[in-house]
């Protein structure tokens, strides 16, 4: 039998004949049924499923889908943002502060219109070669009055992908920050793939804002996790209703293709629109909250975050300032060790030693049963002041001595040689 | 006469012949059933190819090699003028350098260039890559070689895109690398050459799945820019040409003529002693077989031991090592050397042995190795044996394929390894340069061997045996068809494979109206969340295997296969490990975990196995054909204890333990109890004609499906109760139990659970799978049977009577089978 014949065969049509449309037989369930039967009932049904997990699963027609045409949302999808006047210069602030590759002191400042918020809707997680990317949103503060607009472009068909990556190529040439929420290991990555894939051109070297890296340097240790819809709902008070499971996004798209039913897509194409919408409400949120800490913070966790990316990379006085409050607070034991070590460090390259031995007693006070205060202020001793004694003394009592700490053991004996040598 | 080619070395210095000689002239002559001689050849060479790279000359000049055996060259030249080929030469001819020459010339023209290495498997691709690695640390240039298989480390992955030369299996190229495509998209623009080792292993369902996963390699390797040249090579088969074709989808060129040297080698074939010719017993095979290495080791012969099964390993381990022990001891007792078993008969002295060696215990002269052992332990064995330390390694299959163990002056086989390519390859493992060699098959009793013991000519005269693939199954192509649409989408007028543009596009276009893949305007696509490569299992589904653990440690001693553990591990089996035994305490079905402790019995064990089939859904039908689903239940009754060295049955246990079962398709005929009166036999001759005629129908039907032995499986079985009772050769009679008038049905079944597609074709093609039984059964010259026809081991009378029964089902069977749309 011819390959063609033995296929059809196997794998039939899932439409019916033109015109043979006929009522689903019922066939009544039989009156009694022996255990046996049963487990045949089954077997045969598990079978049927392992045939059609293997493919040959019946749906109806293929029909050629209709064309998308992005719905009209509700009010509260698009929130109402407008790029202020101060707007453009904190966003530059902010992505000297944050992006990825920073944005250089020197260069132009922002304009509002130069950000582009982007997030993909794709037929997988896997950086792979069928994942397909269907739906890109994109937004900006190009809306009447430098209101925040959002579009969506869609992919009817996968083939279509590469016309839809370059229509992309416009709004990418207009901007110079990205704006994401996982783009750094997601979306763009995976754009690159897909253009590299259909041999086309896309720029996409632009200064990037991930807002996921952000929010989990700065919040995530209030946050329930760090997706975008926790965030939303716990930092923005933004509560989704009727929003899709991101794992039925790839079925939603299989089944439109096949069948051209628009519904899933609408589905998706809201939950994507309010995702970009997100970005912009959680961007204009961070910015506050990064640029203008003292004010904004909401606790001494998050003024050692902020504070400590401001000494790396920014304002080095605001930074000292958060960290300074955030000390003279409560704080859990790791997050005083980090911030201490920070503004210690902050300390030493500026050249204010002095300002040393206070900021390790508090540590001192604070952390009593851990070592580094002490290993810490014996340095200052033995390096800053030259007071030996004062500093033997410091690691005798170090409270890592009685498990036996080496390091320890061995600074002791190293203070011990030279004070010996010292006074003789 | 022709002056007899130079040998460098004298053959005097060899023990062989003139062991050889005193068999075929003492009392071992009578069980002698055919000696073959053959000559000694000596090495075709032709210099070094003009343009090979001069780096790689001198790398080649530092290991020893100046010039090149007549294949090796061949190939090089084949490949320079753009040919794919499959190099079909003996084992240890140097097929290696074939593909590593040119691929290293390559890759040194041209820094871009790369190449691809295919093993079957894991641990032959970590094996045999160190000879390349070898080779590129002589050119002291960083040629980057790396191993990509499910082992690799994730740090690494990345790392293996870089490299030169990369080493994988079909599993990672099919799921790992294929449907991440772009990420290897620089390896892929520079693929030069795809190197297919041990290319007869992809035959059957496997072969199918491979030859797709090819196509595939093919398809987006063209995406990048590449177009790769196909180097394979391949063991002894009739076909490999064919072969290879098959798999490449395009013409491959055989490169056959061996031009390696090689000492003289005996071919010896030793059929044990009757010892009630009435009931067809004969001498142990394996104790026979053990009798004889320990001549060849008493005449310092290296030598490698072939068994059956992983128990025959442990147990000739066992008295291999109780030998030599016992000669050990005997030796310093008497401080004079031991008369060999040949010279106590024959009462002529053995020759006295001078300056030797101190003497190594028994655990290190005899040396196991099967799959199994873990794989430290089969490192430390395969180190011995590189480096000399051992006399005897009884080893499985599992030292079948290419595994780099250095060669032997003798291989003893216990047993006919199942098929003559088989039997070749393990006799090629004999010869170490041009000394003189050995091959000794010693027979067993089963009906296959004691034919070929009668036949010897069915091993030396005839061809050995086709491999072929079928890539147009559809249940093989469809799952790759969605693969490939995954990785790049089928645009119009594309070709696939054998599949010309009009058919392939004809099968899309079905695809596409069954919903599986994605029509567009100009090409087909995939879409969904999962790989598609996640649903293929190539060598069908592989199951967790079982680890043997010692109860007292808790120390993994072993792991078995999980088609192997119910047989090999049920409660109270002797379980050997390298010579020790250990009893069974109990098997974990759910953790896949078998707890023994060390014991010190003179018994082993030997399970009794039930099989039962059952008809889950019959899907089509014309009597007496059927095809359908069916379920299969294979039961470990209980086990026999066989007593060490009598092999007296010396007890019996229950055994309780899940059956294992298989869901799979299956093709039916139904024999009526009409046709049976009609044939004029009783039950009894029914049930063997039955068998007999089973026999031949799976043959023909192997053949007609272009599919491997070990794709199907065939059953005859008896309807009891439900289900149908399967009868073995040994008991070839209806059950006892059973009703007289109940039908038998012969069921020849797809090996794989869910089934592969097989049954449905035979269904399709049953007036011709009929027609072929039967012409082969009137064919056949034999008398009574034989492994081409009937199987081995019946009569004349039941061979009679399965023709007549195949005249009577071709009868009533339908003449051609049109299929009507449902």
């Amino acid at each position: 039998m011819r390959l063609v014949e033995r296929l059809r065969r196997a794998y039939p049509a899932s439409a019916p004949p033109v015109g043979a449309a006929q009522a689903p037989v019922l066939t009544p369930p039989p009156a009694q049924r022996s255990p046996d039967q049963l487990v045949r009932a089954l077997q045969r049904q598990i079978l049927q499923l392992e045939r059609s997990a293997r493919g040959a699963s019946a749906s109806p027609a293929p029909r050629p889908p209709e064309p998308f045409s992005a719905p009209d949302y509700p009010a509260a999808v698009t929130p109402a943002l407008v790029a202020d006047a101060g707007f453009s210069e904190r966003l530059t602030a902010l992505a000297a502060l944050a992006a990825s590759p920073a944005l250089s002191s020197g260069e132009r400042p922002l304009a509002a219109d130069e950000l582009l918020f982007l997030d993909t809707e794709t037929t997988g997680l896997a950086r792979s070669a069928g994942t397909v990317v269907f739906l890109i949103g994109v937004g900006g503060f190009w809306g009447p009055g430098g209101s925040l607009a959002i579009e969506q472009l869609f992919v009817e068909h996968p083939e279509r992908e590469a016309e839809v990556l370059r229509r992309l190529a416009p709004y990418l040439a207009r901007a110079r920050l990205l704006v994401t929420y996982n783009g750094a290991s997601f979306d763009l990555p995976l754009l690159r793939l897909r253009a590299a894939l259909h041999r086309e051109p896309l720029a996409l070297a632009h200064a990037h804002l991930d807002l996921l890296a952000l929010c989990r340097h700065h919040f995530a240790h209030r946050l329930t996790n760090c997706r975008l819809v926790t965030v939303e709902r716990e930092m923005l008070s933004r509560e989704r209703e009727h929003d899709i499971d991101g794992a039925d996004v790839p079925a939603l798209y299989a089944e439109f293709l096949r069948h051209g039913q628009r519904g899933g897509i609408q589905r998706i194409a809201e939950h994507n629109h309010r995702d970009v919408g997100s970005l912009a409400l959680l961007l204009e949120r961070v910015t506050r909250q990064v640029l203008d800490p003292l004010q904004w913070a909401e606790d001494a966790a998050e003024l050692c975050a902020t504070g400590t990316r401001h000494l790396r990379r920014g304002d080095a006085a605001l930074g000292e300032a958060c960290l300074q409050r955030a000390l003279a607070r409560t704080l859990p034991g790791h997050v005083r060790h980090r911030a201490t070590v920070a503004l210690a460090a902050h300390l030493r390259r500026s050249g204010r030693t002095a300002a040393l031995e206070p900021l390790w007693e508090h540590y001192r006070h604070e952390l009593p049963h851990s070592s580094s205060g002490h290993v810490a202020l014996a340095k200052y001793h033995e390096h800053v002041t030259g007071e030996l004694e004062r500093a033997l003394a410091l690691v005798r009592t170090a409270p890592g001595l009685a498990t036996g700490d080496l390091a320890l053991l061995r600074r002791l004996q190293r203070l011990q040689q030279k004070l010996s040598s010292a006074t003789t | 006469m022709p002056a007899a080619p130079r040998i460098d070395q004298p053959t005097a210095t060899s023990p062989i012949t003139p062991l050889v000689e005193r068999w075929l002239s003492g009392p071992h002559r009578r069980q002698i059933v055919a000696h073959r001689l053959l000559a000694p050849e000596a090495a075709r060479s032709e210099p070094l190819p003009a343009a090979l790279d001069p780096r790689l000359r001198q790398a080649l000049a530092a290991q020893g090699i100046v010039t090149l055996y007549r294949h090796q060259a061949a190939a090089y030249a084949a490949l320079q003028r753009g040919e794919d080929l499959v190099v079909a030469t003996p084992t240890a001819s140097g097929k290696t350098l074939c593909y590593n020459l040119p691929v290293f010339d390559a890759l040194l023209a041209d820094p871009t260039a790369r190449a691809l290495y295919l093993f079957p498997t894991k641990a032959l691709a970590r094996d045999q890559i160190e000879t390349a690695r070898a080779l590129a640390r002589g050119l002291e240039l960083p040629l980057g070689i790396a191993v990509y298989d499910g082992d690799t480390p994730p740090g690494e992955r990345r790392a293996a895109r870089r490299a030169r030369i990369l080493a994988t299996n079909p599993e990672m190229l099919h799921a790992g690398i294929l449907p991440h495509h772009p990420l290897w998209a620089e390896f892929l623009a520079g693929l030069r050459y795809i190197v297919v080792d041990e290319v007869h292993s992809y035959r059957g369902v496997f072969g199918s799945h491979m030859a797709h996963v090819l196509r595939r390699l093919r398809r987006v390797a063209t995406f990048h820019g590449a177009s790769p040249r196909f180097v394979a090579t391949s063991a002894t088969i009739a076909n490999p040409a064919e072969l290879a074709t098959q798999l490449w989808s395009s013409p491959v060129q055989g490169v056959g003529d061996n031009g390696a040297p090689r000492g003289e080698r005996h071919l010896v074939l030793y059929n044990p002693p009757a010892i009630d010719p009435g009931l067809g017993l004969r001498a142990s095979c394996l104790k026979t077989a053990c009798a004889l290495t320990r001549e060849l080791v008493q005449q310092g012969v290296n030598t490698l031991f072939f068994c059956r099964s992983r128990r025959s390993v442990e147990v000739a381990v066992h008295y291999l090592r109780e030998t030599l022990r016992a000669d050990e001891q005997r030796e310093q007792r008497l401080a004079e050397p031991p008369p060999t078993l040949h010279a106590l008969l024959s009462s002529a002295a053995a020759p006295p042995k001078s300056g030797e060696a101190p003497a190594r215990e028994a655990s290190q002269r005899v040396r196991g190795y099967r799959g199994g052992y873990l794989p430290d332990r089969r490192r430390a064995v395969e180190r011995a044996m590189r480096a000399g330390e051992t006399d005897v390694v009884v080893a499985t299959s599992a030292l079948e394929l290419g595994i780099d163990i250095g060669s032997f002056d003798a291989v003893v086989m216990a047993g006919w390894p199942g098929s003559r390519a088989a039997a070749w390859q393990r006799a090629g493992r004999a010869g170490r340069q041009l000394r003189p060699s050995l091959a000794l098959l010693v027979f067993g009793s089963d009906p296959l061997d004691q034919f070929v013991a009668t036949e010897p000519d069915y091993l030396f005269g005839q061809g050995v045996e086709h491999a072929c693939t079928d890539p147009d199954n559809v249940a093989v192509l469809v799952p790759h068809l969605k693969c490939a649409a995954y990785e790049l989408p089928f645009t119009q007028r594309e070709a696939y494979g054998s599949l010309a543009a009009a058919e392939a596009q004809a099968a899309l276009a079905t695809l596409a109206d069954a919903g599986l893949l994605h029509r567009g305007r100009e090409s087909y696509h995939y879409v969904g969340a999962q790989f598609p490569a996640n649903d293929v299992a190539l060598r069908g589904p592989l199951d967790e295997n079982f680890l043997v653990v010692e109860r007292s440690q808790a120390e993994v001693l072993a792991e078995v296969d999980y088609r192997d553990a119910p047989q090999a591990l049920h409660d109270h089996a002797i379980h050997q490990i390298e010579g020790l035994q250990y009893e069974v305490l109990q098997l974990d079905h759910e953790q896949r975990k078998a707890y023994v402790q060390a014991v010190n019995v003179d018994y082993f064990t030997d399970a009794m196995v039930q099989r039962r089939l059952r008809i889950l859904e019959l899907l089509q039908q014309r009597a007496p054909l059927a095809q359908g689903e069916v379920h299969l239940v294979e039961r470990v009754v209980g086990f026999k204890k066989i007593k060490l060295h009598t092999h007296e049955n010396i007890g019996y246990g229950e055994v309780n333990q899940p059956d294992r079962e298989l869901h799979t398709s299956a093709f039916w005929l139904t024999l009526e109890p009409a046709l049976a009166a009609a044939l004029g036999c009783g039950p009894a001759a029914l049930a063997a004609a039955a068998l007999a005629y089973a026999h031949c129908l799976r043959t023909a039907a192997v053949v007609l499906l272009m599919s491997d032995r070990q794709d199907l499986g065939h059953a005859v079985a008896q309807a009891h109760g439900g289900w149908y009772a399967g009868l073995d050769q040994r008991a070839a009679q209806p059950l006892a139990a059973a009703d007289p008038s109940a039908p038998l049905a012969l069921f020849l079944y797809d090996a794989y659970a869910g089934g592969t597609g097989l049954s449905e074709r035979l269904y399709e093609c049953a007036p011709e799978l009929l027609s072929r039984t039967a012409h082969q059964l009137a064919r056949c010259p034999c008398r009574a049977g034989c492994p081409a026809c009937v199987g081995p081991g019946r009569s004349a009378v039941i061979k009679a009577d399965a023709a007549r029964l195949s005249t009577a089902l071709q009868r009533s069977s339908p003449a051609t089978l049109r299929v009507v749309p449902q």
